[in-house]
């Protein structure tokens, strides 16, 4: 069905056909636009060249056009209905996929949506007032792409909480946009969802290693067996994929800019010339991805075994995986702390899920630093920048009681103490690297700590004007 | 390397994937495609929309088609049939254009009726 943009809430899903549902999304919309108002990004523009989806198939996904934001129609596209599609995984497999939520999975479904749905407008808020130090008009504009997209994940999410989970579900939908990203009294539910996005280098590790995690929890959402989720989540992740385009290439031009003032000035301590060096390049990959590793939960977890066998949330690239997909006989090897050393434990399969999410996005993650450091092997730097050890700086899991270093050597609280500062970002770090963002909004230029792009979006130039400022 | 793209593209060339790719890293051969192993950002969008599955992380590649994930970066790193220099990381597919050459394992593929025309009788 393609997309129905005559009316107030653009839909591919016959709003208009179910009147009591489009009522109380529209009376939920007032609401959403207020958050946006209030919460959303904080530099006044009067339109951005945007990318808006007019049909989820091939020819309509990708739209672009200069849109005032707050007229951009955020709106509830659900990618293609498969009438075969039969449930791939659980107990329940082969079974046709459910189309409506069963009561005895009502509770389960509507946690898992109010999860996802929760860290769509908290990054939005914690990327509020971003705009203000662009280092270039490109990257405003990227910035707000990536903005817009998660206020239209927050609709796609509220939609099903409306569609299938009756008044608690309203309900849910509310707080959606009541709890705050970093607020003492109601914050955000996942904790690197209430980190502060406060400079530019943070956003592009928040899109490189967070908005990663996210491919990987929408992954296994679209295998669920709820067929609005999945089709949903299919959507969402075409969109995604701007997301880490953006943390991808932008870490890539911060290390690039990096290898230019070393090469330019034959030192690592590029600070002085207006650049943001290797250390703490890694010592912010270091507190981005230890962070978002967090957002995986429990290496082991019943709950997500429940989640499995019950058909709800599937493994990535279930379909694709050779093994039986019910798993009860299976076993496999987690990360474990064991007499003071980092070692293997072997545990059932079924409660080992979140760890075969995490490693599956480890080796994405593997993948970034190696291309960082061809950026680095191609200008001609013997320097290296590297994955920390799973266990380090963490906050869940059983790395959670121990102290671990980046290279994976367990430590005592004092050594851990004493070494901080050079494994994660310090104060003088998050000073320095927030004197480098000063606004440059002229059409191509660029701010001096970041290379400029190696192209525009949608074959724009990169001197294009992709914002005028209100 | 991060995506890779295997032998059931092979005289298919659905290109919805190029559609879909947000850094154009997707080059086209006389009768494969080929993802660039530097250029490839991991986000993952191309996977999906291959009709023939040809798609996948280089980590999950079906075993039978294992050859591919070195064969797709070779064609950018060997100079193609054709060419005077390898492709190298050109930044985008656009500016390429088809390359109308394809890297040896697939050039010497037998040649597969494409998924449209066995519907036809």
């Amino acid at each position: 069905m393609s997309i129905d943009y005559s009316e107030k809430i653009p839909n591919n899903v016959d709003l208009a056909g179910d009147r009591k549902l489009q009522r109380a999304l529209e009376s939920w919309q007032p609401n959403f636009l207020n958050w946006w108002t209030t919460m959303g990004p904080a530099v006044p523009t009067q339109d951005v060249y945007l990318r808006t989806a007019v049909d989820v198939g091939r020819e309509g996904w990708a739209h672009f056009g200069h849109v005032a934001m707050e007229e951009y129609r955020w709106g509830v596209f659900l990618a293609e209905r498969n009438p075969d599609r039969k449930i791939a995984f659980g107990e329940q497999k082969g079974k046709p996929v459910w189309q409506q939520v069963p009561g005895e999975y009502r509770a389960d479904l509507q946690r898992l949506i109010v999860i996802q749905g929760d860290t769509e407008p908290a990054s939005v808020e914690q990327q509020r007032r971003l705009g203000a130090t662009a280092p270039s008009l490109y990257d405003l504009r990227n910035l707000f792409q990536v903005n817009v997209e998660e206020g239209r994940h927050l609709w796609a999410m509220v939609y099903l909480l409306h569609a299938h989970f009756g008044r608690n579900g309203r309900e849910e939908a509310e707080a959606l946009l009541h709890r705050n990203s970093g607020d003492l009294d109601s914050p955000r539910i996942l904790g690197a969802f209430n980190e502060e996005t406060p400079d530019w280098l943070s956003f592009f590790m928040f899109t490189y290693f967070t908005d990663r995690d996210g491919k990987y929890q929408l992954g296994t959402l679209k295998e669920s067996a709820f067929d609005p989720l999945s089709r949903t989540c299919q959507f969402m992740l075409k969109e995604e994929s701007h997301h880490m385009f953006v943390g991808t290439t932008g870490v890539d031009r911060v290390v690039t800019r990096a290898a230019e003032l070393m090469r330019e000035h034959e030192t690592e301590e590029i600070s002085p010339h207006g650049g943001i060096s290797l250390d703490v390049i890694q010592r912010y990959i270091n507190f981005h991805y230890s962070v978002s590793l967090d957002l995986f939960g429990s290496e082991q977890s019943t709950n997500a075994a429940n989640y499995f066998t019950a058909g709800l949330k599937g493994r990535w690239q279930e379909e694709r995986r050779r093994d039986d997909h019910v798993l009860v006989e299976d076993s496999t090897h987690i990360d474990v702390v064991r007499d003071g050393v980092l070692a293997t434990d072997e545990v059932p399969a079924l409660l080992a899920l979140n760890h075969d999410l995490r490693r599956e996005y480890i080796a994405d993650c593997e993948n970034g630093l190696k291309r960082w450091n061809r950026v680095l092997e191609q200008a001609g730097i013997s320097r290296r920048l590297a994955l920390p050890s799973v266990g380090f700086n963490r906050d869940v899991g059983v790395f959670s009681d121990h102290h671990i270093t980046p290279r994976g050597d367990v430590v005592g609280a004092d050594v851990w103490e004493a070494k901080r500062d050079s494994w994660l970002p310090t104060d003088a770090d998050r000073t320095h690297v927030r004197s480098l963002m000063k606004p440059v909004y002229e059409p191509g230029r660029i701010a001096s700590w970041i290379a400029p792009p190696t192209k525009g979006i949608n074959d724009k130039p990169f001197d294009y004007e992709y914002v005028h400022f209100a | 390397m991060p995506y890779v793209i295997a032998e059931p593209c092979i005289d298919v060339m659905d290109r919805s994937c190029v559609d879909e790719c947000p850094v154009d890293c997707i080059y086209e051969g006389s009768r494969k495609l080929y993802i660039s192993p530097v250029e490839c950002i991991d986000c993952g969008a191309c996977e999906p929309v291959c009709p023939v599955e040809a798609i996948s992380q280089d980590r999950a590649v079906d075993p039978d088609f294992e050859a591919h994930v070195d064969d797709n970066a070779r064609f950018f790193e060997m100079t193609l049939p054709g060419r005077e220099d390898p492709l190298g990381a050109p930044g985008g597919a656009l500016g390429v254009g088809a390359v109308g050459a394809d890297t040896e394992l697939v050039a010497e593929h037998e040649a597969q009726v494409p998924p449209a025309a066995t519907a036809v009788p």
